[in-house]
């Protein structure tokens, strides 16, 4: 009662104190968000560099250009997209394998949930310290494997050579972050009222009919909001390359991400450098735009 | 039930993610109070006040480093040094730096800076001139080289703190004489592997990073050729592309992952004893020499070997590492204090003594101390007078990034050496004129 009195009291419109006090938390989108975004893109309309900073000077979208004439830009923007349609795919499969298993009643259920994360749970340049080890070509165990399985006649650089070294990148990340997808379909498993399954099987619906007319309409909206988040993770790889190839052999496994950090702190071209995030953001926003449509379409 | 569990097991999740995010963050000591007193003269006499400086340098494998700081803090206890030890990798270090430096960062006061970024931080003005501190006359104690490389535009910007140059490293045991010319270290290396002696001819660097630079200079510098003069890109010649092709028949005696290999994994094979020859940099030597090295007292060292089209003598990449002054830093009196101590005659011979590495000062290669310790100093004292530098350019990075990523891919395979030599002449041409 006595707050009520007091708002009517300042004779502010309720609509416009509504806008009052919704204005700190939207200066602070501007502040972090916009901001950031627009200073990136007026950096990128300039030859800005950092050895020489008085010296930038507005050159229109000439970094576009050159961007797009680029060949080393289209390797980027090749393996990275290669990079996120695989892992990605891998990870589904073997994610929602993983949370099929897991929604399956049986004993120690839940030691197997917690133990799966591990991969997870352990940070990126960890994981992709190990994975180099383990792909060495002189006391690498995949290649101690390999060869007691009589698979490869002799220990090969795994990560040396232009075929293999993006799908070694590929097989390490599927191995982080497929729990992760796990763990989120699981989610989405576990909201399917069991009745259907029970009603299904009286109608006489087999195991892979439940499957497909009942598990996976139910489960696509968890699904595309995992995808979602997966893809746009896998869009903007960066340490793991970047700790284990470095970019090498031959720029084979170069990123886009990989290829702004190099402009704007290595060469310090901030010009040239902000111009690629600029992209890197449109190809972002694109892609969450087709998952929005795709969800919306789920939602109809 | 369901939903509880997955509750439970969320929330474990959680817990184990905040604990590692608080290991991440736990590693800030908190110990950038930079106590100064405002326009300080650092006067040696009994000023009450402790000064604390910041100095960032890589990690240090030896105990050279800390031996240093322990004598300067004895000589001069007002004086505090807060070492600052950042990655091994010198472009991650460099990468470290110019983020600081260029957001105005003012926690460090004294850097150790690689011998190819001094242009670049001049030019981008992060460090201070030392031209009033540090005199031509002094200037001349040093080797010339290293001094060269941190002039720009006719100041000097770092004082040398070690150098470095690329040497050949064999089996004494093996190989009584070492070869001069690249067939010969290709031939011998091949006979000893036939022969089962050893399981590999060679090892080098040619990882797609900064080494893989200094390595195909030398080749190409050995060989009568050369990547720019004055202004001019002069890389595309029949020399540099027969340097290239002489540096890819390596490949054949060096282990099939060598183009993923940075200084460790090769120095690690050498101490093995699976080896014959190394080229690698002379802080090799004391490990290589080591109790646990297979090798001890069995190791020589030569300079680079020559091509056919060369000069007398192989020509080695000039390495080495500098001391520069944050122009921000608000203690810029006794960081210099301190550069001048890690670069005087006392704590360089700690440095050669304790760590291997090479002195900055001429007349250290004529100290008895010294040469002792390091009896391949002598040696080394004229491969380092004829050592050449890379390109000198404040966008030494993109030059550097051109050379690795077309030599890679030349090694790789991906196109052929006059290719390779031409896309790099005309991105290296581009480069200069922007």
């Amino acid at each position: 009662m006595q707050k009520r009195r007091s708002i009517k009291s300042t004779g502010i419109p309720e609509n416009i104190l509504g806008y009052l006090m919704v204005t700190p938390a939207l200066l602070c989108i501007l502040l972090i968000a916009i901001f950031p975004i627009v200073r990136t893109f007026s950096l990128s309309l300039t030859d800005m560099k950092m050895q020489f900073p008085d010296a930038a000077k507005y050159i229109g979208l000439n970094n576009y250009v050159k961007l797009l004439k680029d060949e080393r830009f289209w390797n980027a923007t090749c393996n990275t997209l290669f990079f996120t349609i695989v892992s990605v795919a891998m990870e589904l499969v073997i994610g929602f394998t993983m949370a099929l298993v897991m929604n399956m009643p049986f004993k120690g259920r839940g030691l197997v949930r917690a133990a799966v994360l591990v991969p997870w749970a352990i940070p990126t340049t960890i994981s992709a310290t190990m994975w180099k080890f383990m792909y060495h070509d002189q006391f690498g165990v995949i290649n101690d494997i390999l060869l007691r399985m009589g698979l490869i006649d002799q220990y090969k650089p795994w990560l040396g050579s232009t075929l293999s070294a993006l799908w070694c990148a590929i097989i390490a990340d599927v191995w982080k972050t497929a729990p992760f997808m796990g763990l989120l379909l699981l989610a989405g498993l576990q909201t399917i009222p069991i009745e259907l399954y029970e009603s299904a099987t009286v109608d006489g619906a087999g195991r892979i009919r439940r499957f497909f007319n009942i598990t996976v309409p139910l489960i696509m909206p968890t699904m595309l909001v995992a995808l979602i988040f997966r893809t746009l993770d896998a869009f903007r790889v960066f340490d793991l390359i970047f700790v284990m190839t470095g970019g090498g052999p031959g720029n084979s496994t170069e990123t886009l991400s990989m290829y702004a950090y190099t402009m704007l702190f290595r060469n310090l071209d901030f010009g040239l450098g902000s111009a690629i995030a600029v992209l890197i953001f449109i190809f972002v926003f694109l892609i969450s735009l087709i998952y929005i449509y795709l969800l919306n379409i789920q939602n109809d | 039930m369901r939903t509880k569990r997955l509750l439970v097991f969320l929330l474990i999740f959680a817990v184990l993610v905040f604990m590692l995010a608080a290991c991440g963050s736990s590693e800030k000591s908190g110990d950038n109070s930079t106590e100064s007193q405002p326009e300080e003269k650092v006067s040696e006499s009994k000023s009450e006040e402790v000064v604390t400086i910041t100095y960032a340098r890589g990690k240090d494998i030896t105990p050279a480093t800390q031996k240093m700081l322990e004598a300067f803090e004895d000589k001069y206890p007002n004086i505090k040094v807060n070492y600052q030890e950042m990655p091994s990798q010198s472009d991650q270090q460099h990468n470290a730096f110019v983020t600081a430096l260029s957001a105005g960062d003012d926690s460090v006061d004294v850097y150790r800076l690689d011998i190819i970024w001094p242009s670049e931080f001049a030019s981008a003005g992060w460090i201070l001139p030392l031209d009033d501190y540090f005199s031509e006359e002094e200037r001349e104690k040093f080797l010339q080289g290293p001094i060269q490389g941190c002039t720009y535009n006719g100041s000097i910007y770092a004082v040398p703190l070690y150098t470095d140059a690329g040497v050949l490293y064999y089996r004494k045991d093996l190989i009584p004489n070492p070869p001069e010319t690249w067939d010969e270290l290709y031939s011998i290396g091949k006979k000893l592997m036939d022969e089962g002696k050893v399981e590999y001819g060679f090892v080098f660097q040619a990882n797609q990073y900064e080494g893989l630079v200094c390595n195909v200079l030398e080749y190409i510098h050995s060989n009568g050729g050369k990547v720019i003069d004055g202004s001019n890109v002069v890389l595309n010649s029949e020399n540099a592309i027969e340097a290239l092709n002489i540096f890819k028949k390596m490949l054949d005696i060096a282990p099939e992952g060598v183009t993923t290999y940075i200084e460790n994994d090769g120095g690690v094979m050498f101490q093995e004893g699976k080896v014959a020859f190394m080229r690698n940099w002379p802080s090799w030597w004391s490990k290589l020499n080591s109790d646990e090295s297979a090798v001890k007292g069995k190791v020589g060292v030569a300079p680079i070997p020559k091509g056919p089209n060369g000069d007398a003598t192989g020509k080695a990449t000039l390495g080495g590492w500098n001391l520069a002054i944050n122009k921000n830093s608000k203690n810029k009196d006794a960081a210099w204090t301190f550069i001048e101590f890690m670069t005087g005659e006392e704590a360089q011979k700690i440095q050669a003594i304790e760590g291997g590495f090479l002195p900055v000062r001429q007349n250290l290669y004529k100290d008895a101390d010294v040469i002792k310790a390091n009896p391949h100093f002598e040696s080394m004292y004229d491969v380092l007078v004829n050592a050449l530098p890379r390109p000198v350019s404040p966008f030494y990075p993109k030059i550097s990034e051109s050379i690795q990523i077309n030599t890679h891919k030349f090694l790789m395979g991906e196109i052929d050496a006059k290719t390779a030599i031409e896309n790099m002449a005309k991105e290296i041409q581009e480069i200069l004129e922007q």
